[in-house]
């Protein structure tokens, strides 16, 4: 029970007859209920930190499923497809770019999730020659309240029988009691991963990495592919000892041919952020690093030191792995040609070799047509 | 309000209404007037006890004093009734003189709180001092009088904003006092000092170590007697700040540096790249005049490509 993570469930009127609410209801456990419908007001002076312990449920007649916010050229981005479903996280990272991106301090799920299949059905029927990735671990975390919420399995339901598409729930916790066993098809279960010393110093009140690998580890076990997000690489004394074995604590328990897809992101932030991070961890030290204002404004380290780190990490995961596609997150060019020799010419570039790696991989699994490349060249 | 003459001597040490600093220059051409033609223009004070306590014209009181003046004249303001009018009065007079600047601002800021005017008179007092009646912004102003009194008397005579003389809230006081001390051996302006410090911080938050102690390493290496102003000094000691705080970046932009030298380019011929390395590759600019600089040109590339200078700078800037 997701207990420890919230303490307070606040419910609006609106939506108390829904399924969720009362599927909600039904685990909450002791947790105190209180039924009230919120203004921005209302929560203008919870601080973040106590927001993060609260459930507010509440409506939304649509515009949750978007791009990914992603960032501007010249770093590439992959065209994923964010299902805003809930937001806000009860995990109290760091270097979270939610703590200055989202308005609201409180965790918010919206409760009847057709409409948002309506805007996926819409999406997939709009672009039939595409393969759409879609996740709802962007602006929260996938499974983290999902003990409570049930909300993996309307997802996966919903999945299952949808071509030339599929979800991808991102997470850093471990419930996966809810995922159907054996796994249902369409469906990527990805763990964000970092060194347990970064994980106990930057990733407050989120589970350790052994416990995460054990749950993926599960998780491949029912059938499901499985993704790793090296996201936020940090650079650290001993960083190189560290990464490397997380990749070794992976592929020690993970078969590569189960794995999806592994990304590679360094640290970065909007510069204005900065002050926000500070002020809430003004012990941190992920701030120290030697980072500059990038061309699209996020501040990064400096690109011979992220080249330097990835080239390691990706050489690691190549040895192990020489047919997981592997990618960056908001990345440049000249990053991807100093690491891997080559760099997709756009989004739509990458977005084809994203689709035309699954198809290669795993393409009679997830039931996707071949990905043919004219239809990868539109926005 | 009652005017009359009062005794200097009955006016209190108390400067719990003077919310400027004193202006020594200001303060003469005064007390050469009152010498001359005696002084005029009445103090606010208030009773307190068997003397008085000024509410306006710590100036003129300064000057008073300073010309031998026995008496002064004087409005009284009414004790025990609102002193709010006669401050907010006090205020229009300042500024019908001199726009009011952030720390006097924020000392006013300090003196409402203790006269607390009610809700509308409050507001006219906000938009005398042309400040909104923003919580945070109010708050982060009279956070500035916590700051150390030398770094405060070095920056009060810029014309600081808010969010530049913020930046010192984040050093311990000492530290402050530090920067106080460096930025007037250097003659610098708040911006230079700024641009200092906040490295000087963020080396002091990794490294665990006082200020000063980074600022032996790093700043001006001659101790003895105030320096003069050069602009390699101050550019001397921000690099060596800069080594110091980012010691990769900074060994990569000597071996670019170097790279950069080794091609010997005329000097007609300029390299630039972007300064971040975000941007890949390098942009040259030559000035060509003649057939013959074209030649050198292409001779001096050459040359860059056979000893395979250009590859060692493609490796870092490519």
């Amino acid at each position: 029970m997701s207990g420890h993570l919230i303490q307070k469930i606040v419910i609006d009127p609106a939506v108390e007859e829904t399924p969720l609410v009362r599927r909600i209801l039904a685990e909450k456990g002791n947790l105190p209920v209180e039924s009230r419908a919120w203004t921005s007001t209302d929560w203008a002076d919870i601080p973040l930190h106590l927001g993060k312990r609260i459930l507010y449920v509440t409506g939304r007649p649509g515009g949750l499923v978007k791009p990914c916010p992603a960032t501007n050229p010249p770093y590439l981005c992959c065209r994923y497809i964010t299902i805003h479903a809930m937001t806000q996280c009860p995990f109290d990272c760091t270097y979270c770019v939610l703590q200055g991106y989202l308005e609201r301090p409180v965790i918010t799920l919206f409760a009847d999730p057709k409409p948002i299949f309506k805007e996926i059905d819409a999406l997939r029927r709009a672009k039939p020659g595409r393969f759409f990735r879609f996740g709802t671990g962007e602006l929260a975390d996938s499974l983290a309240l999902d003990d409570m919420t049930g909300l993996s399995e309307d997802y996966l339901r919903f999945f299952r029988n949808r071509r030339n598409a599929l979800i991808e729930l991102k997470t850093k916790s471990v419930r996966i009691e809810n995922l159907p066993d054996p796994a249902p098809r369409n469906a990527v279960i990805s763990w964000s991963v970092n060194p347990q010393s970064v994980i106990a110093r930057e990733e407050l009140r989120a589970p350790s990495l052994a416990d995460r690998l054990d749950a993926a580890k599960r998780c491949r076990d029912a059938g499901y592919l499985i993704g790793f997000h090296f996201d936020p690489v940090l650079l650290m004394e001993d960083g190189e000892a560290r990464y490397r074995e997380v990749v070794r604590q992976i592929f020690s328990r993970i078969d590569p041919g189960r794995i999806a897809w592994i990304s590679l992101g360094s640290l970065r932030f909007p510069a204005e952020y900065r002050k926000i991070m500070q002020k809430r961890f003004p012990h941190a030290r992920i701030l120290d690093g030697e980072m500059i204002r990038g061309l699209d404004g996020k501040m990064r380290y400096l690109r011979p030191l992220r080249v330097e780190m990835y080239r390691k990490i990706y050489g690691w995961i190549r040895d192990a792995a020489p047919d997981v596609f592997v990618y960056f997150c908001m990345e440049s060019p000249a990053v991807w040609n100093a690491v891997t020799g080559g760099h997709p010419e756009s989004n739509a570039e990458l977005d084809f070799r994203f689709a035309r790696s699954l198809w290669e991989r795993f393409g009679r699994e997830i039931r996707m047509d071949e990905p043919r490349r004219d239809a990868y060249r539109a926005s | 309000m009652n005017w009359t003459v009062i005794p200097v001597a009955r006016i209190l040490d108390d400067a719990a209404f003077r919310f400027a600093s004193p202006d020594p220059a200001k303060i003469t051409r005064l007390t050469e007037s009152f010498r001359e033609s005696g002084m005029r223009t009445p103090v606010v004070v208030e009773r307190k006890g068997d003397g008085f306590r000024l509410l306006a014209g710590f100036s003129r009181l300064d000057a008073a004093r300073e010309a031998g003046l026995g008496a002064v004249p004087a409005q009284i303001a009414v004790s025990g009734k609102n002193l709010s009018g006669p401050f907010y009065a006090a205020l229009l007079e300042h500024r019908s003189l001199a726009s009011f600047r952030l720390f006097e601002k924020a000392r006013i800021l300090h003196i409402l709180g203790r006269l607390n005017p009610d809700p509308a008179l409050r507001a006219r007092f906000l938009r005398l001092l042309e400040l909104p009646q923003k919580p945070d912004l109010l708050d982060a102003m009279g956070r500035l009088l916590t700051l150390s009194p030398p770094l405060v008397s070095w920056l009060e005579p810029f014309d600081v904003s808010l969010k530049q003389a913020s930046v010192f809230l984040d050093f311990r006081r000492s530290d402050q006092e530090e920067l106080a001390i460096l930025a007037e051996r250097l003659r610098i302006r708040p911006v230079e000092l700024i641009e200092i410090a906040v490295p000087l911080h963020e080396i002091a938050r990794r490294d665990g170590v006082p200020v000063r102690m980074i600022l032996e390493e790093t700043g001006p290496k001659n101790p003895a007697g105030p320096e003069e102003r050069r602009p390699e000094t101050v550019t001397e000691i921000r690099r060596r700040i800069s080594e110091r705080r980012f010691p990769r970046w900074s060994e990569i932009r000597s071996r670019i540096e170097a790279g950069e030298k080794a091609l010997r380019l005329p000097a007609n011929v300029r390299l630039s790249r972007d300064r971040t390395l975000e941007k890949p590759g390098l942009e040259l600019q030559a000035s060509l005049n003649a057939v013959d600089d074209v030649r050198e040109l292409i001779r001096v590339l050459e040359d860059g490509i056979r000893s395979e200078s250009f590859h060692k700078l493609f490796d870092l800037v490519g």
